[in-house]
């Protein structure tokens, strides 16, 4: 392939002659970044030359390549960038030699050019180890955009249909990740007799080994490949590709090999020019100083090339620090160093949380260990303490890594530990955590860019306020991501400190949390938006308050939603009782209390669904979803479903959606109540009650929890002497289990504590909070919710009783309500002025029933009208 | 340029918007608390769906170019919540999008859209 130069000639610089990067990496590509930031694109003519045929890319998210297989999805240049700061970047061009007597390179093509400053940035490539057989081209390595291409490309014959990995590290069963995406039959052959030796112990390893081979995946260990068989002369052609040999005798059949197993600094140029003068690690590498210099005048090595300390940092991060440290160098700011670099990590490996600080292994003189282990849930943590078990010294977590930024900080900081260090990794204990004020200044926050507490607390205090200025101003949180809560908390916590109140406004028409706008409504029996918005708000509103106090309005006095002074405030959803889907049509959700359906009302579900053409699903609640109803259908098709006697399920309501339940003890051998019956009574209890967020239940007949009541806001699961009631449980985007609230209660008492709750967390949560985050954020939690509802230590009981009461008789079935309102009904129309629908709305048929369709498709359909 | 009638004032309820078909195009009509009208297109880039005629309407605080403080009306997509500037139609959130915004105006009880 011919190469291609990028950009133009600089002809503007203070003729400081030639600055000359080998590599466009990721850190290469860092450092013309850092370089332009420090002007010295005005100072030299910067060239950089780039093995590769594309401008540097993001390998940490290569994998991601073969879902979307779109490289310029993974590009990090901007090429206008590099353009109008004249970077000139040489694309294909590898640079073979050195000489740094005469300060020049010379590339592939003969080209040679002088420099003034060199920076070697030429990363790492994959370790093949000398296997007999690993030429065939089914074998592979997992580097670059064109290793992949080459991958998929072997993938996609017909015949090939199993993979191996060799090499069982962190990029070892990222490969294999992509080999099971590629729907091959995946194995990965480790050496060591464990996986991820670096950064696991023992026990972890073998944890993440059971995890991973629940997922489909086999892992060898402790083998080693002596020899890889090519079998494509084989008479038979169902063989596979290879075989590989290991040194025990055994042997496994495969159709392509992917090498994964560790990386070596690429120092080629170098090591092929022994007469260049540059000094080598003694394991390969460059060797740098505090200030990434190479023992050669003017030439510099940053990134995974590079070695310091007898080290070669295999992770973006430090390779970004060097970078940033040798663009001040040779703008002439010596004070930064390289001083090494934090190598814990954490990261989802084939959906197994991992994470591994410091001195894993418990290998520093006299160290302690700490271990907590659930083999049921699969999951491992280890802490290594000093001896005097002051210090955290080291951690692994496997199957579970909440708790990993806190060890981190712990580690990172030298903080004194708590007196029970086990307690930092004990299930459902209340942990220590460490607050943002216990930490020092220099703490890291974010370590993709290397942000500290510090520096981010300083660009609070120049007028960096919202998590996003600070992205921009600092970069930290734009990485991987993970330290965003850190960030918040430290935004959070510094303009705490610089004395401005967090602000907790609604929005900018009311200075008040959800909270005091709903003490104020019940306190001065507000009725209306405009009545409040003229006491206590300003403005017009928007579609943030609107909707929060129609909610709260309908919390306290349950009035009909569709009133005139009301239905301007409601969202969406709540506008034309439906939940509007991607193409403005409607859905239609029935109530089914409980799950329990008769078969006269399914065959009108069916008639009705028929007739109108809609889309069935049964839903994740129990119940009947009909999809793609348009906005003047909604009327006829609730008359005839109230007709039925269907009531609105509320599914585009914030308040209760279903009363899961399993089938009780009515039929199921194992059942010790009603739980069906039970399930009606409360679905019926509470159905439209508006609340902060929306409500679901689940009751279960005995302990085998068949309707999952313990991942709802309310669980009730049967016993012998009544209901176990569990609160707070969440499934959704982040799952919670609900917590156990009360024993053996009878009926009576159950409802009574479950009225109390809903109206306390109706009064007391923020906006578009479910009961789990609520909970979470009560100070005293689940004891002090407790004492508030059982023992009634707010002595607010008896109120709360009384609200829901109200609530429960104001109830209207919002449909039959609308259905028999022509003035409502009015609004049930596409257009004003017009009986048409809208032609917008276009339907295909897939599986036999309809479903939007897309651009696409609408734009065929149309032609075919046309002709 | 010519004048269309759409409805009648009491069509629309205060602090909401209906949708109008207009030689074949769909064109949202809002009533503001203070009888107000806007016009903008019912046609959401955003989601691709014909729904602006549903959504929330939502004032916001600006420095205008006199620099004093002004109200400006937008109203919320009802799909995605992008907002639109009532008076022209200028998405708030996206500088690069824009709707087109109608004269409406009020004849006696009458909703009259003008210059279509
Ligand atoms: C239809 C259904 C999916 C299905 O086909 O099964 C569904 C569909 C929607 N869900 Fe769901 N969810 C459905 C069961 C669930 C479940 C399972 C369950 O209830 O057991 C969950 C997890 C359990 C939970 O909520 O704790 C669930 C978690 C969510 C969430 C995340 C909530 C969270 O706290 O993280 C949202 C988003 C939200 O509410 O903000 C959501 C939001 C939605 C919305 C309303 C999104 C929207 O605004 O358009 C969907 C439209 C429904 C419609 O048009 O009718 N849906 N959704 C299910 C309707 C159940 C019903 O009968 O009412
Ligand atoms: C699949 C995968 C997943 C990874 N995941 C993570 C992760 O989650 N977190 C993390 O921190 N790191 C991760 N890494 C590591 C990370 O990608 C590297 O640390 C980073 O790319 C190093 O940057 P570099 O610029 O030093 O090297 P590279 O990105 O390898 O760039 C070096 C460039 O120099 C070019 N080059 C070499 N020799 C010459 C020459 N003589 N002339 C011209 N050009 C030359 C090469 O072709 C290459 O393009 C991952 C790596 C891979 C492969
Ligand atoms: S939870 Fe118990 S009673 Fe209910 S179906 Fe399962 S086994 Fe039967
Ligand atoms: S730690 Fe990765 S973005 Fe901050």
């Amino acid at each position: 392939m011919s190469s291609t130069t990028i950009g133009t000639k600089n002809t503007n610089t203070e003729s400081k002659g030639n600055l000359v990067v080998i590599g466009n990496g990721m850190v290469g590509h860092h450092f013309v970044e850092r370089a332009i930031e420090q002007g010295l694109h005005e100072q030299f003519e910067i060239h950089v030359f780039a093995e590769e045929d594309r401008p540097a890319y993001d390998r940490v998210y290569l994998s991601s390549y073969f879902e979307h297989k779109d490289a310029s999805k993974l590009n990090l240049v901007d090429l206008t960038t590099y353009d109008s700061s004249k970077i000139q970047l040489h694309l294909n061009q590898r640079v073979v030699e050195i000489d740094s007597i005469n300060q020049s390179i010379t590339t592939q093509a003969g080209e040679k050019i002088e420099y003034s400053e060199l920076v070697l940035a030429t990363g790492s490539y994959p370790f093949v180890p000398p296997i007999p057989g690993r030429e065939h081209p089914h074998c592979h390595v997992y580097r670059t955009i064109a290793d992949l291409d080459e991958i998929l490309a072997i993938a996609e014959l017909p015949k090939v249909k199993k993979g191996v990995v060799v090499g069982g590290g962190l990029l070892g069963l990222e490969a294999a990740k992509a080999l099971v995406t590629l729907g091959l039959d995946t194995y990965v052959v480790e050496f060591a007799p464990q996986l991820m030796g670096v950064q696991l112990d023992a026990a972890g390893g073998e944890i993440l080994k059971r995890k991973i081979e629940a997922l489909g995946v086999t892992v060898l260990t402790g083998k080693n490949t002596q020899d890889i068989v090519s079998n494509t002369d084989s008479a038979d052609s169902d063989a596979n590709y290879l075989t590989m040999q290991f040194t025990d005798g055994s042997s496994l059949d495969t159709d392509m090999i992917v090498f994964s197993a560790g990386i070596r600094p690429q120092d080629g140029i170098i090591k092929n020019n022994p007469e260049c003068g540059i000094t080598m690690g003694a394991r390969g590498g460059i060797l740098i100083d505090e200030q990434c210099r190479t023992n050669a005048e003017h030439v510099y090595a940053i990134g995974e090339c590079a070695v310091w300390n007898n080290q070669v940092f295999g992770l973006v991060a430090p390779g970004y620090s060097m970078a940033s440290i040798c663009a001040a160098q040779i703008a002439g700011n010596q004070e930064q160093r390289f001083t090494g670099a934090d190598m814990s990590t954490k990261l989802k490996l084939m959906g197994v949380d991992v994470g591994s600080i410091g001195d894993a292994h418990g290998a520093a003189d006299n160290s302690l260990s700490y271990l907590y282990q659930n083999p049921a849930e699969g999951i491992y943590k280890k802490l290594v303490t000093t001896a005097n078990n002051k210090r955290l010294l080291g951690a692994v977590l496997v199957g579970d890594t909440e708790d990993y930024n806190n060890l981190l900080q712990l580690y990172l900081n030298d903080i004194d530990l708590p007196a029970h260090p086990e307690s930092l990794i004990l299930p459902n204990v209340e942990k220590p955590m460490m607050g943002i004020d216990n930490l020092p200044d220099t703490a890291t926050i974010c370590s993709c860019y290397n942000v500290s507490k510090g520096a981010i607390c300083s660009a609070v205090a120049n007028g960096a306020y919202s998590i996003s200025d600070i992205k921009t101003v600092t970069s930290a949180g734009t990485g991987c991501g993970g330290c965003a809560p850190m960030v918040k908390d430290t935004v959070s916590y510094q303009l705490k400190t610089l004395g401005f109140e967090v602000n907790n406004d609604l929005c900018e028409h009311f200075a008040y949390s959800r909270q005091d706008l709903y003490s104020l409504i019940r306190v001065h029996g507000i009725k209306t938006f405009d009545e409040l918005l003229t006491e206590h708000g300003r403005g017009h509103g928007c579609e943030i308050c609107k909707p929060t106090v129609a909610s709260i309005l309908a919390s306290c006095w349950n009035d009909y939603v569709l009133k005139p002074e009301l239905t301007p405030l409601q969202d969406s959803n709540d506008y034309y009782l439906g939940n509007i889907q991607k193409d403005g049509t409607y859905s239609v959700v029935p109530r089914v209390p409980g799950g329990e359906i008769t078969a006269d009302k399914l065959i009108v579900l069916g008639q009705v669904a028929k007739e109108f053409n809609l889309y069935t699903k049964i839903t994740g609640g129990q119940r009947v979803d009909l999809f793609g109803a348009r906005m003047e259908q909604l009327p006829d098709i609730w008359t005839q479903l109230v007709q039925a006697g269907f009531e609105t399920g509320h599914a585009y309501g914030k308040s209760l959606r279903t009363v899961k339940s399993c089938i009780g003890n009515n039929w199921c051998r194992y059942g010790v109540d009603d739980s069906i019956g039970l399930a009606l009574r409360l679905e019926d209890r509470y159905k439209g009650v508006r609340s902060p967020h929306k409500i679901k239940m689940g009751v279960s007949g005995c302990m085998r929890e068949c309707a999952e009541a313990q991942s709802k806001d309310f669980g009730m699961i049967a016993t012998e002497n009544g209901w176990n009631l569990f609160v707070c449980g969440n499934g959704g985007i982040t799952p919670r289990h609900a917590e156990l609230f009360a024993t053996d209660l009878d009926t009576e008492t159950l409802v009574r504590y479950i009225d109390r709750i809903i109206m306390f967390y109706i009064k007391t949560a923020d906006k578009l909070q479910r009961t789990s985050k609520w909970r979470e954020s009560l100070e005293g939690g689940l004891e002090y919710l407790q004492a508030v509802i059982i023992e009634d230590s707010l002595g607010i009981a008896e109120e709360l009783e009384a609200q829901m009461e109200l609530l429960i008789e104001n109830y209207v079935c919002e449909w039959a309500e609308t259905i028999n309102d022509t003035e409502k009904l009015k609004r049930f129309r596409h257009f004003v002025n017009s009986e048409q629908g809208d032609d917008n709305v276009v339907f295909v048929t897939e599986r036999d029933q309809i479903r939007p369709a897309t651009d696409a498709e609408k734009s065929a359909i149309q032609v075919v009208e046309l002709a | 340029m010519k004048q269309h009638t759409i409805c009648r004032l009491n069509d629309i309820i205060p602090d909401t918007g209906v949708c109008a078909l207009i030689e074949g195009k769909q064109i949202a009509i809002f009533r503001t608390k203070k009888n107000d009208l806007f016009a903008l297109d019912n046609y959401d880039p955003f989601s691709q769906a014909n729904v602006l005629s549903r959504g929330l309407i939502g004032g916001t605080m600006i420095v205008n170019e006199t620099g004093t403080d002004e109200e400006v009306l937008y109203v919320a997509s009802p799909i995605y919540k992008q907002r639109f500037n009532l008076a022209t139609g200028q998405c708030l959130d996206d500088g690069n999008v824009t709707l087109a915004a109608y004269h409406v105006a009020l004849n006696n009880d009458t909703v009259m859209l003008q210059n279509f």
